[in-house]
């Protein structure tokens, strides 16, 4: 059985990186299809109008791939992100000297939810999927309630909402952010054994438990972290809208999961890539601007979006992993095909 | 016992001719078995010589390659379970096919072909009656939900559950694991009386005094090839074991070498009990290989669960480098140098997807850590080092695992103790699935280990590699360590010998009830070792 050399290094680094190609050629395609028929989607002005959207949406958007890395799922993000944006209004009470405790509240609430989520789900071993859609409920009822405690259409803090519309470098701050907290999340998972242990976590369970990692701690506190995630969304959303209502989150229901799958994340957890998935969400925001700007009706809207997101998954990245290597094995030496086979 | 005249009594069982091939291994070669009605033909053999995939043929689950099965004298075409069954077929399962909410009669009536179906209100009355005639109606009673029955019981329960199809032929897989002496006996009073009534049973095993004991004849398995049958009363104990043993091996097994330093005592398990296993106590010193033999389903891997903290132990202490341990959780043994290499690596051991890096560096990112940040040079470097010392195929050290061959896949998991090395090693069938080549490097890579002053348990279903590879072998039947074969006795014949011969447990011993373990639950008698699982 001999091995050859021959750049097999690179043969094995391009495999690992297959799952995550689809979400760049997407974009890349998007441009070119936007370029031709709706090219005002590429103005500077509607460029400058989606990025700090779009950078919201990959905010949440890693916040569920954390939960997905777990083997899990977060459906409580539209609750968190409302209640994180009208802690805002109604902590913040218009004042610039409140905009700091707001934002402490809005994420020290949302770690509460989250670690709720976490000990249900990562302590006692419920299905995450019922218990963070029931919590989604439970929360946004509390918005509901909370919402009529101050008057309708009440702003968040001039200060804040101000600051969100400022430019750092012809774009809004609220993308740098996003682009910030993605760069963070990359570096963790490269550089440090928390990250390391996290997503091994994910990858197998069992075999980390056997090795000594502490399995349910990791995964009762990525809910935790999750949720902090989806109250800077809500936060910085909230300064975006200037008067956000109790239905400002709809779309974050199913955005950060299609961005999420979209970004060539395993769903049986474990692999996934920050910049993917933060790529994903700007692609996503960018094909909803191109839709808007070709003036479609918002049937064909939703049709459309939903095709693209069944198209991310007939792409994602377990599959492409596996035809991938299947192609590769086929090219290569038949005796070591053989030898692995007698050993299944 | 009366004897149904043997040579005109007819054949219920027939294989003739039989082969089945596994991938590359070859499971059963040109087999040929029978069993008449009325007779009890036991078979024997080694873990792995092929007993499940015959019990597997001849009940329709698995498909032969060649080969035919008669079944009452009616050939069973297609490899189907139900097809067996009606043609007169039973087998006793484990465990585990009955329902456990319902009461015995109940499951009875349920295992029961509706035509032999009594009126269900009867249904009570009609299961009595059976338990009678099968010599159980001391030990089972209809009204008992099935899931409140002893681990004995049910064992005895399922066999009375293949009764009721009334069949030519019933198969026994390995019965009597689970049982204490007055079961066995209670087993084999109920065999007895099927045999009476004409009834043939096969009845696989590997306890070779419970097999004279009952059999009128016995077929010997050794590497799917039959070694010829032999009748019980004109065949002795040693006979057969040479029969079972003798199996070529072509891997050569790396010499211990002289210990340089004063053995320490490095793993003391006291009087440790868990699920079905224990009271167990024993002592590795540092620099040895420790072997566990024994048949499967002694208790072998709930013991290495248990010392790695998966499952919490119900008595007994274990001091592991001086830390007495509390093996409530995974993290705690590791901390203290107790390392577990589990046998399935794919669900257990490695995390498929991730690279050969991060599989082997997971349980020692401190020594590549400063202030929670990884050196990934100083990692790569280390984990580069190891691919080449352990010879692991990999195009590169980033290649996930899930694509590399099972013998590789085993040294990934080995490596990790080479960056950790830990005190204790527990290597859970470390051979398995892995090709000759590779099975020698990893024995060297467990003796280097040693070497270095670890100390390894090593289980493995193999005599031949516990002989080889081992300082010392220990014995486990039931759930307890029955013997001990030192060094200079140890060969594939010796520890099979010691297999087979697998002394019963005494009562007492199987109690939780012993003088150590105050906190154990309470019983009557030795079942509820298993019965409280």
């Amino acid at each position: 059985m001999t091995t050859p050399r021959l750049s097999s290094a690179a043969v094995s680094s391009f495999v690992v990186a297959s799952r995550y190609v689809p979400v760049y050629l997407a974009l890349l395609l998007l441009i070119g299809v936007a370029a031709i028929w709706a090219p005002e989607t590429l103005s500077s002005v509607s460029l400058r109008a989606i990025a700090p959207y779009g950078a919201l949406l990959g905010v949440a958007a890693l916040g569920q791939m954390l939960v997905v890395m777990t083997g899990g799922i977060d459906l409580s993000t539209p609750g968190t992100v409302t209640l994180a944006a009208a802690i805002m209004v109604g902590v913040g009470q218009g004042s610039d000297e409140r905009i700091g405790i707001a934002i402490l509240t809005a994420v020290g609430v949302a770690a509460l939810i989250g670690l709720v989520n976490g000990l249900l789900i990562g302590g006692i071993n419920l299905n995450p999927l019922i218990v963070t859609l029931a919590m989604g409920q439970v929360v946004i009822g509390v918005v509901n309630r909370y919402g009529r405690t101050f008057p309708v259409q009440s702003p968040v803090p001039e200060g804040w909402s101000s600051w969100t519309f400022t430019r750092i470098m012809g774009i809004s701050p609220v993308f740098w952010l996003g682009l910030a907290i993605t760069l963070l999340l990359i570096l963790g998972f490269r550089y440090t054994s928390v990250g390391r242990r996290f997503q091994v976590v994910g990858a197998n369970p069992v075999a980390s438990h056997v090795v000594g990692i502490r399995v349910n701690l990791n995964r009762i506190l990525v809910y935790v972290v999750a949720a902090v995630l989806y109250a800077l969304t809500g936060v910085a959303l909230a300064g975006l809208l200037k008067t956000p209502g109790v239905s400002v989150a709809s779309q974050y229901l199913l955005g950060p999961i299609a961005a999420v799958v979209i970004g060539g994340a395993s769903l049986t957890g474990g692999l996934a890539s920050s910049m993917s998935t933060f790529a994903a969400a700007i692609f996503l925001t960018g094909l909803n601007q191109m839709l808007l700007t070709l003036g479609l009706p918002t049937a064909i809207q939703n049709v459309v979006f939903g095709l693209v997101i069944i198209g991310g998954m007939l792409v994602s990245g377990d599959r492409i992993i596996k035809a991938v290597e299947r192609v590769l094995r086929e090219r290569r030496r038949p005796s070591r095909l053989k030898a692995e086979t007698t050993e299944a | 016992m009366s004897e149904v005249s043997k040579e005109t009594a007819p054949t219920v069982l027939e294989l003739t001719g039989v082969s089945r091939q596994f991938g590359a291994v070859r499971a059963l070669s040109d087999v040929s078995f029978e069993c008449r009605a009325g007779e009890i033909h036991a078979l024997v053999g080694e873990n792995g010589s092929g007993k499940s995939t015959l019990l597997g043929i001849a009940s329709g689950f698995v498909e032969p390659d060649t080969g035919t099965v008669r079944i009452g004298g009616k050939e069973l075409r297609t490899d189907s379970p139900a097809l067996a069954r009606k043609l007169g077929l039973a087998m006793a399962y484990q465990d585990g096919s009955s329902v456990g909410a319902e009461p015995v009669k109940n499951n009875f009536y349920m295992a029961a072909p509706p035509d032999k179906r009594p009126p269900y209100w009867r249904r009570k009355k009609w299961a009595r009656k059976l338990l009678a005639e099968f010599d159980l109606e001391m030990e089972l009673f209809p009204d008992v939900p099935a899931g409140y029955l002893t681990m004995a019981e049910r064992q005895l329960f399922e066999v009375a559950k293949a009764l009721v199809t009334d069949p030519k032929v019933l198969l026994l897989d390995e019965p009597t694991t689970a049982l204490g002496p007055d079961e066995v006996e209670a087993l084999h009073r109920t065999i007895l009386a099927c045999k009476r009534k004409g009834v043939g049973v096969v009845y696989v095993s590997h306890r070779l005094p419970e097999v004279l004991e009952v059999a009128d004849r016995i077929t010997v398995l050794r590497d799917g090839k039959t070694q010829g049958t032999f009748d019980a009363r004109a065949t002795s104990e040693a006979e057969l074991v040479e029969r079972i043993v003798g199996r070529p091996f072509d891997a050569a097994f790396p010499p211990p070498t002289p210990r340089k330093e004063e053995p320490r005592e490095v793993l003391i398990v006291d009087g440790l009990q868990g699920q079905s296993f224990g009271p167990v106590s024993f002592i590795l010193q540092s620099g040895e290989i420790v072997g566990i033999a024994g048949a499967e389903g002694n208790g072998q891997p709930q013991l290495f669960d248990c010392l790695a903290g998966r499952t919490p132990p119900r008595a007994g202490r274990v001091v592991c480098d001086g830390k007495e341990l509390s093996l409530i959780s995974t993290h705690e043994p590791v901390a203290a140098g107790l390392m577990l290499l589990p046998g399935n690596r794919k669900t257990e051991a490695l995390m498929g997807v991730l690279g050969v890096r991060v599989n082997a560096t997971i349980q020692s990112l401190d020594k590549f850590t400063t202030f929670g940040i990884l050196r990934r040079r100083a990692e790569r470097r280390a984990v580069q080092r190891l691919v080449e010392q352990l010879e692991i195929r990999t195009p590169s050290i980033d290649q996930p695992v899930e694509f590399l061959s099972g013998g590789n896949q085993q040294k990934v998991s080995v490596a990790r103790s080479f960056l950790r090395e830990p005190a204790v090693i527990m290597a859970y069938e470390p051979t398995q699935g892995v090709d000759i080549g590779a099975r020698f490097d990893i024995y060297a890579a467990l003796r280097s280990r040693a070497d270095a002053g670890a100390a390894i348990l090593v289980k493995s279903s193999d005599p031949i590699e516990l002989s080889g590879l081992c300082d010392r072998v220990l014995v486990m039947s039931r759930g307890t360590i029955v013997e001990e074969i030192p060094g200079d006795e140890l060969s594939e014949v010796r520890i099979v010998e010691a297999i087979v011969r697998g002394p019963g447990m005494s009562k007492s011993a199987r109690s939780p009830l012993g003088a150590a373990m105050p906190k154990a639950p309470s019983s009557s008698n030795g079942s509820s070792v298993e019965g409280s699982a």
